[in-house]
Parts: structure tokens; sequence; C-alpha cells
């Protein structure tokens, strides 16, 4: 439907209302404000909108989809740290507990904090599998990496944050 | 299944999977509208909307433009034309009116044709026989709806066809009382 021009926005406005909520969460755990997961979901879907003549069917539509809000998240942080004179990077999570939209214990905004901590593609596995009980196979096709070497992100995502809570509880 | 990974990660689960985000009152439903401004596709909201009592004024706009249009030109010399226009823009309008309004009952009228359909109606010349075939809007249970009793033909197209010069300017007044 959303590939045949003539029914090319029926199709992507079912794709949006479908999708919104998976791909706001998505983004959402990535920079945490809502204000930048507001921006980022809008250029993620006109992205989508623009681009959807390259959609290979071999994938699904919604890792597809998954894999433009990824990297358009990615490129947004980047553009944050460039933006940062003093080089060190941005740890979105720090401005969390003043955020309007933010109204979670202290043990939940030390998991983000630690979450934040992990290098970027542990970060978005365990998001992924944590939170949205994604499979392997789904998370691989979204990410373009083994199924083995998600499994060990995984592993090691977790094991650091068992360390960080420990050590900043 | 991923919570099967974790049974060693107790720490974990005493925190949860809630997060403690919150959004704004409404923000799932108000979100696509945002994205389909910046794209400029039509909303469901735009594409449902027909300005109030807008069936009601439509035969007379368009009689007065027709009018007007007469009062520009030669009358003489273009009365003819004129005359076949102004027919065919009041039995149009009939048509478009009751056509628009079946297609927007079923939601299916986007922004491009809600447009095509008022520049049909400012511009009647434009009008022709395909398009009125093209758009559906010759149809019989319409017609019977309307109670159009002046028009009684099953075959429109041909009715059009055959009588478009016997029309008088004064069956537009009759059409609308």
């Amino acid at each position: 439907m959303i590939s045949n021009p003539a029914t090319k926005d029926a199709g992507f406005k079912s794709l949006v209302e479908k999708y919104q909520k998976d791909i706001y969460w998505h983004i959402r755990r990535m920079v945490h404000h809502h204000a930048d997961t507001d921006d980022i979901i809008q250029n993620t879907f006109i992205k989508v909108y623009r681009n959807i003549g390259k959609f290979k069917r071999e994938s699904k539509l919604y890792t597809w989809l998954y894999r433009i809000a990824t990297n358009e998240t990615i490129t947004y942080i980047k553009d944050l740290n460039k933006r940062k004179s003093s080089g060190e990077v941005v740890h979105l999570h720090e401005q969390l507990s003043a955020d309007t939209y933010f109204d979670g214990n202290q043990a939940q905004l030390l998991l983000k904090g630690g979450i934040d901590q992990l290098p970027e593609k542990q970060r978005l596995v365990f998001n992924m599998r944590y939170y949205d009980d994604m499979s392997y196979a789904d998370i691989s096709d979204i990410l373009n990496t083994s199924i083995g070497a998600l499994k060990a992100s995984y592993h090691h995502a977790v094991k650091k944050l068992e360390k960080y809570i420990k050590e900043n509880m | 299944m991923a919570d099967k990974d974790l049974n060693t990660s107790t720490l974990l689960h005493q925190i949860g999977k809630e997060e403690g985000y919150t959004l704004p009152e409404n923000y799932f439903d108000s979100l696509p509208k945002k994205i389909y401004t910046q794209l400029n596709i039509a909303t469901s909201e735009e594409e449902e909307k027909i300005p109030e009592g807008y069936f009601d004024n439509l035969p007379d706009i368009v009689l007065d433009k027709v009018k007007s249009s007469e009062t520009q030109q030669g009358k003489i010399v273009i009365m003819n034309v004129v005359k076949k226009y102004a027919s065919i823009a009041a039995v149009i309008t009939v048509f478009i009116s009751a056509g628009l309004w079946v297609l927007n009952d079923q939601q299916t009228v986007t922004t491009d044709e809600w447009t095509y359909l008022e520049y049909l109606n400012e511009n009647p010349s434009e009008i022709d026989l395909h398009t009125l075939l093209e758009y559906e809007l010759i149809n019989d249970e319409i017609l019977q709806d309307m109670d159009i009793s002046l028009i009684e033909e099953t075959d429109m197209v041909g009715y059009l066809e055959n009588n478009l010069d016997e029309i008088e300017i004064n069956y537009l007044d009759e059409l609308y009382e």
C-alpha cells in the first residue's frame, strides 16, 4: 500500500499510527527527554516518507523503521556532542530529574545513568532486548550485527549495569 | 525471553522495567498531525472539513459567477455558450455537491480531489462529460434522492449531449427553488 503512489499517503498514515508509540519509546530511551524525542521522531517519519521507495522487502517494515529511527537518534546525539565546545560527551540523563516529563524514582534514574555509560551498541541492544522484548533476529536486522555478537553485547551490558548500580547505590 | 537472560541480575529485576518517563497529554493523538503537516499530507480532519453551510450556498455562488460572467462578456455572441455552460454548471453543481457528500461520507475525499472539484465549480467551462464520468458524479440514485423532476432520463450523458442547447437559463432558477 505504501509503495503504491496512489495509496502512499494512506499507507503512510497507517504506518505512523501503528508504529509511532514503539518508535517513540525506542528514541526516548536513547535521549531520555521528551522534547528531543519529539524532534527526532518527526524527522524519522519524514525520512521514512521520503525514502519509502528504498525499502527492500527482504526486511520487515518495522525493523526498517527502527533502523531509520536509530540512525536519526545517533546522528542527533552526535550533533549534540559536536556542539559541546569542551569536547566532553553529553550524558542526556543528567538533566532528567529536572525534566517536566519524568517522574521516576532514584533507582530508575540510577539505571538510566548506567545505561548512558554503555557503549552505543550495547545501549541499543540492551534497550531493545530488555524493554522491547525484541528478538535477537530483529535486532540483528536493525543493527546489521550477527546474533552471536548481539548476545555477547547484551551479556556485557547487563554485567556493566550491575556493577554501575552497585557502585552508585 | 529477555527476562530469561536476566535471571542472574537481581538488581535489574528489583528496579523493574518502569522507567518514570511521562508524556504531554494526548501526545500520540497530535503527533501524526504534526508529521503530516510537514509533509503536506492532508489530515483526516482536513479531509472531512467542509465549511458550514457550504452546500446551501454553493448553488447561489455558482449562479452569481455565471451571471457575472454573462454580464461581463458580449451577451448575444456568447449567449449560447453561456447557456450551455451555465446549464452544465447547474447540473454539475448538484452532482458535485452530491458526489462530494457521498465521497466525504466514505472518507475518501482527498485534498487534491476537493481542490479540483472546487476548481470545477469556479470554472464550469472546464467541465466536460469525461470529467463527469471519471468522478462518477452522474448517479441515478442521487438524482432520484434529490427529486430533480426535470431530469428523468436514465442516460444522463446522452441527455446532456442531446439537450445542452435546449436547456434555458431559467432552468437554473427552477432547479434551485
